[in-house]
């Protein structure tokens, strides 16, 4: 209860309204044993209401008012709920004033409905709402306010003198509350002290209030508070009336303040009476006044707002209060044109209470006035504090989440650093505005700062300017140049490190790169003169690898990409050298990588030097000796590509005995090494399938089965497992290539022991044999090898039956592929493709296409689905309103999938239809299901839905791709369904593209259709001009000779179209126009009469 | 973070919380330190203070006491090395990622023997908290590989098949969990029924619905920790959900839609908001749009500001919440007809997506998945 009261608190503060009695009633404490539903529902009501959802709130707690889940003594609370919704309604400047005033009078109206109904008259809630009340009384006034501050005259005069008493009516009854309860509270007291004497103890001091009796006398403090900041705001400031409503207010709440000096209406009360203060400061000219009324608001502040020493304050919402109240004065003091006063009076003191205000100031009171103290700062010409001082900020709200604090404190700093221009900025101060762009996110900028440090390292001190200045000045600024080359290494070392940050926060990875592999020779050899060795040395170490890490990235990227280019490899082996240089324990690793890039950039020697010098005890070591053949592999098959046969023989060698070098290595293992081991295990086992192309290419049958014997010899069992799961499929391809070598040799038994070896290992664990009609349980991958091997086996045994029919049936047994739906598969594809490639989503959409010509091939028969045999077919026993309300829904649903008379079929439509009247009848219960028309619907329906989406992505396609038969077909459609004049147009350009007359008028009346609607205006002038273009088209297409009659209708059909233009709006028509009509008159000048 | 794993953080994040919820007392190894026991209740106690000795994952032992089984202790509070105290204090005050570079530090300048134990669980455990999962896992193999007799042994192996299997690598889980159950008379009680609570979302995980709705049925009658026995519940409403979703059968979705309302009407605060979320989420996904809004939004408010929750709220949770609120509002949106209508629903829709871009939400996943998905 008491951190919700706290924050209820804060938000009520911070928001200035009476927020804080209605989170008193809207809350009401939980049950002592734990909350009941009513609580619960009460409370998500609430919830609700404070978060906006305004008609849920109100049906929520409408449901409340009879919901019989909830207890009927509990009831009423709904209304109370009712209340605190019509008097956030009420507050709301979206509505009209008279739809506000309407809000406010509901809210009263269910707040008098609570109280009489409430049957609890002891109840918080009961209490609170009696508060209430006024609380929506205040709120009334204060959205009056709002509205007054836009009348003038007499207008605003009379509305002014209504609220005004509307509030001070408010008012007096809130003050006879406090009144009545300051009574209750010594009528307490004097009893505690009547029992204290009684048992011969002391009275408690302070005196201990109940809890329910300080809580009120809190709430109507704070509205009381509330009601007389209010109610100067009636008037016009300056005027007589808004001066005496000042003096009206300080007098009332001096007259109460004072007495809550336990709880937080004394810091509330303390701000709201320096505020008032400042109003009368402004409002006068006499300068004694002004200064007296400035110390007055001192005064006032350290009397109230400051009152609770810091350390004597133990709850959240007071330390928060008193935090705020620092951020109050400071603003008083702007207000009333002492802004100078700000760090000597607020700043100070803030500091002195509160040292570590980075790290614990609450709710970011102290970074809003930090924030604030620097600006003041870099307008006392300390930019550089105020630039620090910002930084500092910016960075701790980012990481405590604060981020209206960071975008406060990053528009101060904008503005700082605006103002200065980076040429008026010392490094540090540009370094410290770069950190400050990069917390806010704002990389781009933080760049630019960054460069301009980095121009700025090497400057040098201008001795002739320095001779113009004082000795003094001169000294001066010496010394800051000198303090400032002692951190220069530091500076130049942040600034490429945040520089590359930011250019990797922007995407851009070679700007990175380049910057991070800036750092190492720049600064590597300066090190151990930087201020700060520890920290440099660090980050420099940690540049070497992110250096490399970007290089790698950019690199993998380019080959990946089948774009090794050559800088990108320069940059690499640049940050691979930086690195090693940097950092000595990642050198072995480096030497791999150099390795790799020799590799990747097709320089194989080089890469096999490298790869030679890593030492056994490497983790890189398999992986090395794996490249090395690998290396010399691609020396042979480059240099058997240039034909150059010496170097083919010499580097065939050179792989030969390097790969059998690494297969027959014998290495020992200790304890901890297994993943060493197992590394090197992978990598020996990829050395086999190596070695098996070479065998393979070159033909050596034996060698291959030995190959293939050896790893199954060595692998068999290890392969099986988790840890081998690499080398698994490595026999695959071994005996994909030992057991045709087998047959070649005509070793047929050897074949078959080959097979026998491959099949024992790919069903380990599993059936060795199944039933003819059963599958082997082996994956689709394996699956393929076998049945090819048993197929090569079954062609070699032609002529053995039994041999030749066991092998055929292995190649069945084998043959695991497993086929999705077709359907399924298109669709699933043509969806991924769709708006993304359009290549890939035309392939899956003509797939669709020819598979809705057979699945839709009988279409729903309108006829027979409104038959009474299928309308009757829908029947609910004994439930007629549900028959009839799904024969219903069933009608609908043929309307939608058979179209109407007006209307093309509706498929979406037709689906949710669809999917209600199955909601009807979830369990298919009626006969209409087994009809039929109406099996697999759904998905009948689907590829409705389906034929029409994919006809509707792919026709722009299709046009493009310039498959004009198809595009007629998807577009025929498309418009038949859409009716737009967007596809008409491309349907006729698609007719035009066939040609042929027929052709031709398909598209004139497609023109024509698309000309009815604007015949009467100007736009049927481009579209007159395109039907011009086509009889034209159409004349030119025919033979002159032999259609000579159609030849000239079609043409002077083109020129009517132009003529008619020309007659009506002789202003539309183009130079291109009246070249097409030169063009027609020519040729048909030029038919041969 | 995949949903279906999210009530599986439910006695880690209790846990956390109680881990940041204790201050550190002054003591040094070897002196007295507070334990913290994990009660059958899922209340926590840290009533008994001893001398230890030394700790590892199948015993602890105290001066004076020799070797006595851990029992429910789940945590030691050491108060000694400043350094951890800061990475504890930052986790407290929500700055994870902060937090995981000081326990980094404090286990690379500390000589304490609890120290990388201690900072690499943490490590892991916030990184899980904060959904980088693959960090997470690397942190926790590293801890039990390294330190086998680490005394969070079991409760990793946990967290480990619980990321695995969000991961989708469940034969990885499954051994994890074996390795739990392998030892289950020497661990803590609370850690062994955990993994038998993985079990049975390792079996949904691997669509084996009826054997796990069995798994699960059997298992509740033996739990003794409450916490493990909501879990276990919620997995047996998720394992009818999946179900539902995988077989499309409306009765496994009526079925977990029982448990889940079952779940709720207990009124537990840390339990209601995660059945009020699965609740919305199956009426959303069986479109009935206004049942899943509201009960979405009851799961956004209980995770915010229900007295559980109020002072450290779940905004990832909430945010959920929040993301099937908009959805459903954006589907009665389009199913709506009535200019009128259409509009209120857009303002409410504009509600659920501004606070989805607020302060507290703003980058959420679920924000972000709904802010991209809803224009």
């Amino acid at each position: 209860m008491r951190v919700f009261l706290a924050l209820s608190l804060i938000l009520a503060f911070t928001v200035c309204t009476f927020q804080i009695r209605a989170a008193r009633a809207e809350a009401p404490p939980p049950a002592a044993v734990g909350k009941t539903l009513a609580d619960y529902e009460y409370d998500f009501g609430i919830w609700l209401v404070n978060r906006g959802f305004e008609k849920l709130a109100e049906a929520h707690f409408t449901k409340y008012l009879t919901d019989p889940k909830i207890p009927a003594a509990k009831r009423p609370m709904g209304y109370l709920g009712l209340a605190i919704l019509y008097k956030r309604l009420g507050k709301l400047p979206r509505f009209s004033a008279k739809e506000r005033e309407a809000y406010f009078q509901k809210a009263l109206d269910n707040l008098t409905e609570f109280l009489t109904k409430c049957t609890d008259k002891n109840s918080p809630e009961y209490r609170s709402g009696l508060v209430e009340q006024y609380g929506i009384q205040i709120e009334r006034v204060g959205a009056k306010v709002a509205d007054i501050s836009k009348l003038s005259g007499d207008a605003r005069k009379a509305e002014e003198t209504k609220t005004a008493e509307e509030l001070k009516k408010a008012i007096a009854d809130l003050k006879d509350i406090h009144d009545k309860i300051r009574e209750e509270r010594e009528a307490y007291e004097q009893k505690v002290i009547a029992e204290c004497e009684a048992n011969g103890t002391e009275p408690p001091e302070p005196m201990v209030y109940p809890e329910e009796m300080e809580e009120r006398w809190y709430m109507i403090g704070f509205v009381l508070a509330q009601a007389y900041r209010l109610y100067p705001e009636i008037y016009l400031r300056g005027t007589d009336d808004f001066k005496k409503a000042v003096e009206m207010s300080l007098l009332g709440l001096q007259d109460f303040v004072w007495e809550h000096d336990s709880d937080t209406v004394y810091i509330y009360g303390g701000m709201y009476l320096a505020e008032l203060l400042a109003y009368k400061c402004l409002g006068t000219k006499d300068p004694k006044e002004k200064e007296a009324l400035r110390g007055k608001i001192d005064d006032t502040m350290n009397q109230y707002a400051f009152f609770f020493p810091v350390e004597n304050i133990t709850t959240d919402t007071m330390a928060y209060l008193r935090e705020k109240a620092f951020n109050k004065y400071a603003e008083i003091l702007a207000t009333i044109g002492s802004t100078d006063l700000i760090i000597p009076k607020v700043w100070t003191l803030y500091v002195r209470d509160y040292p570590n205000w980075l790290e614990t100031t609450m709710f970011g009171e102290g970074y809003t006035l930090g924030s604030v103290v620097a600006a003041i700062m870099a307008d006392n010409n300390d930019a550089l504090t105020a630039v620090e001082m910002l930084t500092s900020i910016i960075n701790k709200a980012q990481l405590r989440n604060m981020f209206d604090k960071v975008t406060f404190a990053s528009q101060k700093l904008a503005v700082i650093i605006e103002r200065l221009g980076p040429e008026a900025m010392d490094v540090k101060t540009l370094l410290q505005a770069g950190k400050g762009f990069k917390a806010k996110g704002d990389s781009d900028k933080a760049i630019r700062y960054y460069q301009y440090v980095i121009q700025k390292l090497d400057v040098k001190l201008d001795e002739e300017e320095l001779g113009k200045l004082s000795p003094a000045e001169q000294k001066k600024r010496r010394d800051k140049f000198e303090l400032l080359k002692k951190e220069i290494i530091d500076i130049g070392v942040e600034a490429f490190s945040d520089i590359s940050e930011c250019f990797k926060d922007l995407g851009l990875t070679v700007e990175a790169l380049t910057a991070a592999n800036e750092i190492i020779p720049r600064y590597y050899s300066l090190k151990d003169n930087a201020k700060d060795k520890e920290k440099i040395g660090l980050l420099i170490r940690r540049q070497g690898s992110v250096a490399f890490n970007l290089a790698r990235e950019v690199f993998m990227a380019s080959a990946k990409s089948d774009r090794v280019n050559k800088m990108a490899a320069q940059q690499l082996m640049l940050a691979i050298d930086n690195y090693i240089k940097v950092d000595p324990n990642v050198r072995s690793r480096m030497v791999y990588e150099r390795g790799f890039v020799h590799q990747q950039m097709g320089s194989y020697l080089p890469a096999i030097e490298s790869y030679k010098t890593i030492p056994q005890d490497d983790d890189k070591f398999g992986d090395a000796q794996y490249n090395i053949c690998f290396c010399f592999f691609k020396l042979m098959t480059d240099a058997k590509t240039a034909n150059d046969e010496a170097k083919t023989q010499e580097y065939q060698k050179m792989a030969i005995d390097s790969l059998a070098n690494v297969i027959n290595m014998e290495r020992k293992w200790g304890p901890g090494q297994e993943a060493k081991q197992r590394s090197w295990e992978r990598k020996r086992s990829q050395c086999f399938v190596l070695l098996c192309t070479i065998y393979n290419n070159l033909g050596m049958g034996k060698e291959l089965i030995d190959l293939s014997d050896k790893w199954m010899a060595m692998y068999k069992d290890l392969a099986g497992t988790k840890e081998y799961k690499e080398i698994a499929n490595h026999p695959l391809s071994l005996y994909k290539a030992s057991v045709p070598a087998a047959l070649a040799l005509k070793d047929l038994a050897k074949a078959e022991d080959q097979y026998k070896s491959i099949k024992g290992y790919v069903l380990a664990g599993k059936a060795a044999e199944v039933a003819e009609d059963k599958k082997y349980d082996v994956n689709e991958e394996t699956g393929q090898v076998m049945v090819e091997l048993a197929g090569k086996l079954a062609e070699a045994f032609a002529a053995d039956e039994a041999k030749r029919t066991f092998y055929t049936h292995e190649t069945d047994k084998f043959n695991v592929v497993v086929r999705d739906d077709p359907y399924d598969v298109y669709k699933n594809e043509f969806m991924k493709y769709a708006g993304k490639n359009d290549d890939l989503a035309l392939r899956a959409g003509r797939k669709l296409d020819k598979m809705f010509d057979r699945l839709l091939a009988v279409p729903f028969d309108e006829k027979v689905m409104r038959s009474k045999e299928y309308t009757d077919a829908i029947y609910f026993a004994g439930d007629a309103a549900k028959t009839e309300s799904a024969r219903a829904l069933y009608s609908k649903f043929v309307d939608a999938i058979c179209g109407t008379k007006d209307k093309v079929g509706n498929y979406a439509a037709a689906s949710r239809t669809l999917a209600e009247l199955m909601a009807a009848d979830p369990e298919s219960k009626t006969d209409i299901w087994r009809k039929p028309m109406m099996l697999d619907v759904k998905r009948k329906v689907d590829f409705y839905n389906m034929r029409l989406n994919v006809y509707k992505t792919i026709s722009p396609l299709v046009m493009k791709a310039g498959d004009y038969e198809y595009a007629v077909k998807v577009l025929e459609y498309v418009v038949a369904y859409y009716h737009k004049d967007a596809d008409k147009y491309d349907l006729a350009m698609a007719y035009r593209k066939i040609g042929g007359s027929d052709n031709y008028k398909l598209a004139a009346i497609l023109y024509g259709q698309i000309l009815a609607p604007v015949l009467k205006s100007k736009e049927q002038v481009p579209i007159r001009y395109i039907c011009a273009q086509m009889y034209f088209e159409w004349a030119k297409s025919l033979d002159p000779v032999k259609e000579k009659e159609e030849v000239i209708k079609q043409a002077e059909a083109g020129l009517r179209q132009i003529a008619n233009m020309q007659a009506q709006y002789p202003q539309e028509i183009t130079p291109e126009m009246l070249r097409l009509k030169d063009q027609i008159e020519a040729f048909i000048a030029s038919i041969p009469r | 973070m995949n949903t279906t794993l999210k009530i599986a953080f439910l006695p880690f994040a209790l846990l956390s919380f109680v881990a940041l919820s204790f201050f550190f007392s002054p003591v040094a190894w070897g002196e007295q330190a507070t334990l913290v026991k994990w009660l059958k209740s899922g209340a926590f106690d840290r009533s008994r203070t001893a001398d230890v000795v030394s700790e590892d994952c199948e015993s602890i032992t105290y001066t004076g006491l020799g070797k006595q089984a851990r029992g429910d202790v789940i945590f030691i509070e050491y108060g000694t090395n400043a350094d951890y105290n800061t990475a504890e204090k930052q986790v407290s005050d929500g700055e994870d990622r902060a937090a995981i570079k000081s326990f980094q530090t404090a286990m690379e300048k500390g000589k304490e023997e609890w120290l990388p134990w201690y900072c690499t669980f943490r490590i892991g455990e916030t990184n899980y908290n904060i959904g980088l999962a693959a960090e997470a896992a690397k942190a926790f193999e590293d801890l039990n590989n390294k330190y086998p007799r680490n005394p969070f042994y079991p409760q990793v192996c946990c967290y480990l098949a619980d990321i695995y299997m969000m991961q989708g690598k469940k034969d990885e889980a499954d051994a994890q969990l074996k390795a739990v159950a392998a030892k289950a008379n020497v661990f803590q009680v609370c850690w062994v029924e955990k993994a038998q609570v993985l079990q049975g979302r390792l079996l949904i995980a691997k669509k084996q619905y009826q054997e796990a709705i069995r798994h699960l049925k059997n298992i509740q009658g033996r739990l003794t920790y409450a916490p493990m026995l909501s879990d276990s519940r919620f997995a047996l409403g998720e394992c009818y959900e999946t179900m539902g979703a995988d077989t499309k059968d409306i009765n496994a979705y009526k079925e977990a839609s029982k448990v889940f309302e079952g779940i709720a009407a207990e009124l537990d605060e840390n339990t209601m908001g995660e059945a009020y979320l699965r609740i919305s989420r199956i009426l959303y996904n069986t479109s009935d749009y206004e049942g899943a809004y509201g009960f979405a939004l009851r799961a956004a408010f209980i995770y915010t500001a229900s007295k559980a929750w109020a002072d450290s709220p779940n905004y990832l949770k909430a945010s959920e919440g929040l993301y099937y609120a908009a959805k459903s509002l954006f589907a009665l949106f389009g199913r709506e007809k009535d200019a009128a209508k259409k509009d209120a629903l857009k303002l409410e829709i504009r509600i659920v997506l501004d606070l989805l871009k607020s302060r507290n939400y703003a980058n959420l996943p679920w924000s972000t998945k709904a802010l991209n998905e809803i224009k």
